[in-house]
């Protein structure tokens, strides 16, 4: 009974000591790549202002998946979604080139419902910016990047009462080693 | 042992060093925290460059006068505001080596929606070199001056087509550089805007981290925990002290402290309740004497915040009003600190350390008020001295007689109350008598306490009002305010005002004279008897309010929220607490010192249920009360075994808790609509009351 007793006392030590461990690892770690993100978000704008995009609208590898329309012309892309309120609707998969981050800038003019645009690794969110209303919707965003090989750009229907259209008129993305 | 049991115990000595380690770790982030916070919290931002700034301004209309004023926040960082509507306001800047340095003007533009910036340059006919738009969201902005070396002054002038207003400049300073004005310089995750860091990441953290703390204070070794824990917890205080400051009143996005004083309570004539104690201490210090203005003493109030703000004057700074005010707050966090020091090392006489530890942070945690500079801010830490004064005591009766130094420091932490507050009387007093009973002659330690503190400031007031009162002279305000905030159809209203006109309506007496008092009470003692269902509903409100949180009193930022709500929400921990306390009643275990550390629940709460309550601002002492006086019997073996050997009775209590729990406010809610019951009048006719009287 005392041993038992003795062993479960141990086991709690030692596992309050890996409770702590990961607390203090979780906290720091989330932590600084929240500011990681305000840093770079913040000054976004002057790092990018001399820089080519690596890729822009014109050049990234588009591929549709369920909108109504999707086209570019002359430097825009026309869209009307899906009437599926969150539906993925375009993508662009291209490599990262062993890039450690991203920035993504965007000028979209939303003519009804709204939408959401970003980056995905490995199916998950990194950097997401969006709108449930008409109107002018121009951000920047930037995220750290995994150890995949490959980054989406994805633009998604954000309506819950269905179709939005829109007109993208700029997309940039720039990898940053 | 076999081979699991020895690798276990092994990985277990490891992991209990790693553990301490872990413990000092957070010990001295929070720290840390505190070191880091304290500049932002009381100073506001950066030290600005020491620009003389001279200001004049052009009414809205034209030949209308208008003047312009400088109150000076922190050196070199002013408010600038014109006591008229204003076209244009113009700051004059000096000298110009001093100027010509400044990189950022720091600008804060309220009550209107922005306003042109015209910068001069220091040439003869001073020509305008740059213009910039200040926008008017009372939000902190930066302009850069970079490129405007040789400035010699600013003109704001009204935007085309804006109402006409005054012109509010809450802050402007110039800087070096705009570092440390937008958000703090931290060496760690710099870039988070210091509003979403410390009003909520590190709330949230530190909630997570006082859980861990919680279990870590069981393996840390006992010895070394139990010399740590007043230190550590008075650092640990103090650390959410100014948290909780630092969100409050955050310099990023709303106001740091010394706009909120000088913007509010220092606008007002001297007598508001934030600004009372700072005038008296501040008079004091100038040789005025403990008044509140010239030959006005405090009618509703003791002697000891106003002594206390001198105190805080002399330690840290009497220059201005402002700096007094600061100080006082510094002084106050600095009090309680001190005073959950002085509790965890009584504490420490009478329960393990790990339990003192769990105390300690959860009086750490809970909501404050310090950063109003008020009476009511300091009862908190003084209830802590009274308790750890009382375990001292507990203590030494245990060791055998007591001495009677033990007992004049238990009154003397009683007096300091008195000293401040007026209300601990009846708590004093019942104390008094549970401590001394066997032993009369110990009385007179109160009873000269008393005595001298009051008759003191009786002699000392009455230089002023010729009238001797030996405490306040507003039982009778507080009396007739408490009959009007619980709902009712009677027509008087609580406030100052109110009761002035009414006292002038029925008397001939000057409303903050005793006389006025005695009226008062008189009057109020009477209107109970005349509505007995009133004084019976009002008991039954003011008790449910406190039951519902306003015994939790003090300002909740994200610090509470994240750790008390997700576990217990206030009025639960209330009722879970009382219950505690009950069963230790009920059961007898130790139920004198349950009983003594009680106290403030049975003789200082009910007060407010009949007086003024202001909303719960006067009950920081009952959660302390609370906490002390049921966390630890949960560390103690012997109440589980009483429990056990007495299960009627403790049955018996938690069906009432359970009882109270279900029909408690079904109740109040039936009494609060039983008119007949609430306007009955069996005694005494209504008509002769002057309080009665309908909507």
């Amino acid at each position: 009974m005392r041993g038992a007793f003795v062993l479960l006392r141990d086991l709690s030590i030692v596992i309050i000591a890996a409770a702590g461990l990961w607390f203090f690892w979780s906290q720091y770690t989330s932590l600084s790549a929240l500011s990681w993100w305000y840093d770079n978000t913040q000054n976004l704008q002057a790092r990018i202002a001399t820089r080519q995009p690596d890729y822009d609208l014109t050049t990234l590898p588009w591929e549709v998946a369920s909108p109504r329309v999707f086209e570019i012309t002359q430097g825009t892309a026309t869209m009307a979604t899906s009437s599926g309120p969150f539906a993925y609707q375009a993508f662009a998969t291209v490599s990262t080139g062993g890039a450690s981050a991203a920035d993504i800038q965007f000028d979209v003019d939303v003519e009804a419902g709204g939408v959401t645009i970003g980056l995905l690794q490995g199916g998950v969110w990194i950097a997401i910016n969006s709108t449930l209303k008409p109107g002018a919707f121009a951000e920047s965003n930037a995220a750290r990047l995994g150890y995949r090989r490959s980054l989406t750009v994805m633009i998604a229907n954000n309506n819950p009462a269905g179709e939005s259209r829109l007109s993208v008129k700029s997309l940039r993305l720039f990898l940053r080693k | 042992m076999t081979a699991l049991e020895r690798l276990v115990a092994r990985l277990a000595r490891f992991a209990r060093v790693v553990v301490c380690v872990e413990f000092a770790l957070a010990a001295a982030a929070m720290v840390y925290l505190e070191f880091h916070l304290f500049r932002d919290v009381f100073a506001g931002s950066p030290r600005a460059l020491p620009v003389h700034i001279e200001a004049s301004c052009e009414g809205a209309a034209a030949a209308s006068p208008c003047n312009g004023s400088i109150d000076e926040l922190y050196p070199g960082r002013y408010r600038i505001t014109t006591d008229a509507p204003a076209a244009r306001l113009a700051l004059r800047l000096s000298p110009p080596e001093i100027v010509g340095r400044a990189r950022a003007l720091l600008i804060r533009l309220t009550e209107r929606s922005g306003a042109q910036v015209e910068l001069h340059g220091s040439g003869p006919s001073s020509t305008v070199i740059g213009t910039a738009r200040a926008t008017g969201a009372g939000i902190r902005s930066v302009m850069d001056l970079s490129a405007s070396t040789a400035l010699s002054g600013l003109t704001f002038v009204g935007e085309p087509g804006a109402e006409a207003a005054p012109f509010v400049l809450d802050e402007v300073g110039f800087f070096e550089t705009d570092q440390g004005l937008l958000n703090d310089v931290r060496p760690l995750f710099a870039f988070i805007p210091a509003p979403r860091f410390y009003g909520r990441l590190v709330p949230g953290a530190i909630a997570g981290l006082l859980v861990f703390l919680v279990a870590a204070s069981f393996v840390v070794p006992g010895a070394m925990l139990r010399i740590l824990n007043p230190v550590l917890l008075a650092f640990i205080c103090l650390a959410f002290c100014l948290l909780d400051l630092a969100i409050l009143y955050s310099s990023y996005d709303a106001q740091d402290l010394r706009l909120f004083y000088a913007a509010g309570a220092l606008q007002k004539p001297a007598g508001e309740n934030l600004n009372i104690g700072q005038w008296q201490g501040f008079r004091l210090l100038h040789g005025n004497g403990l008044t509140v203005s010239p030959g006005t003493v405090a009618w509703s109030r003791m002697p000891g915040y106003g002594l206390f703000c001198a105190l805080a004057g002399l330690f840290f700074a009497s220059r201005s009003i402002l700096d007094m005010t600061i100080a006082t707050i510094v002084l106050q966090v600095l009090f309680y600190a001190v005073a959950l020091g002085c509790l965890a090392w009584a504490a420490g006489l009478l329960w393990s350390p790990p339990a003192v530890f769990i105390l300690g942070l959860l009086i750490a945690v809970l909501p404050k008020q310090l950063g109003y500079a008020q009476v009511d801010s300091i009862i908190a830490p003084i209830a802590l001295l009274v308790m750890a004064s009382l375990c001292l005591r507990i203590k030494a009766s245990a060791d055998g007689p007591v001495r009677l130094w033990v007992d004049v420091l238990v009154h003397s932490t009683f007096a300091l109350w008195f000293l401040m507050r007026p209300d601990v009387l009846p708590g004093w007093l019942a104390v008094s008598l549970v401590l001394h009973w066997r032993n009369w002659r110990r009385l007179l330690v109160p009873a000269v306490l008393f005595v001298a503190i009051g008759c003191g400031w009786g002699a000392y007031k009455m230089r002023y009002t010729r009238e001797f009162a030996l405490t306040t002279s507003s039982a009778g305000a507080s009396l007739f305010c408490g009959l009007w905030e619980v709902p009712s159809r009677f027509a008087l209203t609580c406030s100052d005002l109110k009761y002035y006109e009414w006292i002038g309506d029925h008397t001939s007496f000057a409303p903050r004279s005793k006389s006025a008092n005695d009226f008062a009470i008189r009057e109020v003692v009477k209107f109970w008897l005349t509505f007995p269902g009133h004084f019976v509903f009002m008991l039954d409100h003011k008790l449910m309010q406190c039951l519902g949180g306003q015994c939790w009193q003090g300002f909740r930022t994200y610090l509470q929220v994240a750790l008390y709500y997700p576990l217990m929400p206030e009025p639960r921990a209330i009722v879970g607490l009382l219950t505690i306390i009950g069963l230790c009643l009920a059961a007898g275990h130790e139920r004198r010192r349950t009983l003594l550390f009680a106290w403030p629940l049975f003789f200082n709460a009910p007060l407010f249920w009949v007086m003024f309550a202001s909303e719960g601002r006067f009950n920081s002492a009952i959660p302390i009360a609370l906490l002390v006086a049921a966390v630890p019997p949960l560390f103690e073996p012997q109440f589980y075994a009483r429990l056990v050997a007495r299960p009627w009775r403790t049955a018996s209590v938690l069906a009432g808790v359970g009882m109270l729990a279900v029909a408690a406010w079904p109740f109040h809610d039936w009494l609060m609509r039983a008119d007949a019951f609430h306007y009955w009048t069996p005694l005494l006719d209504p008509s002769t009351s002057p309080l009665s009287g309908f909507k």
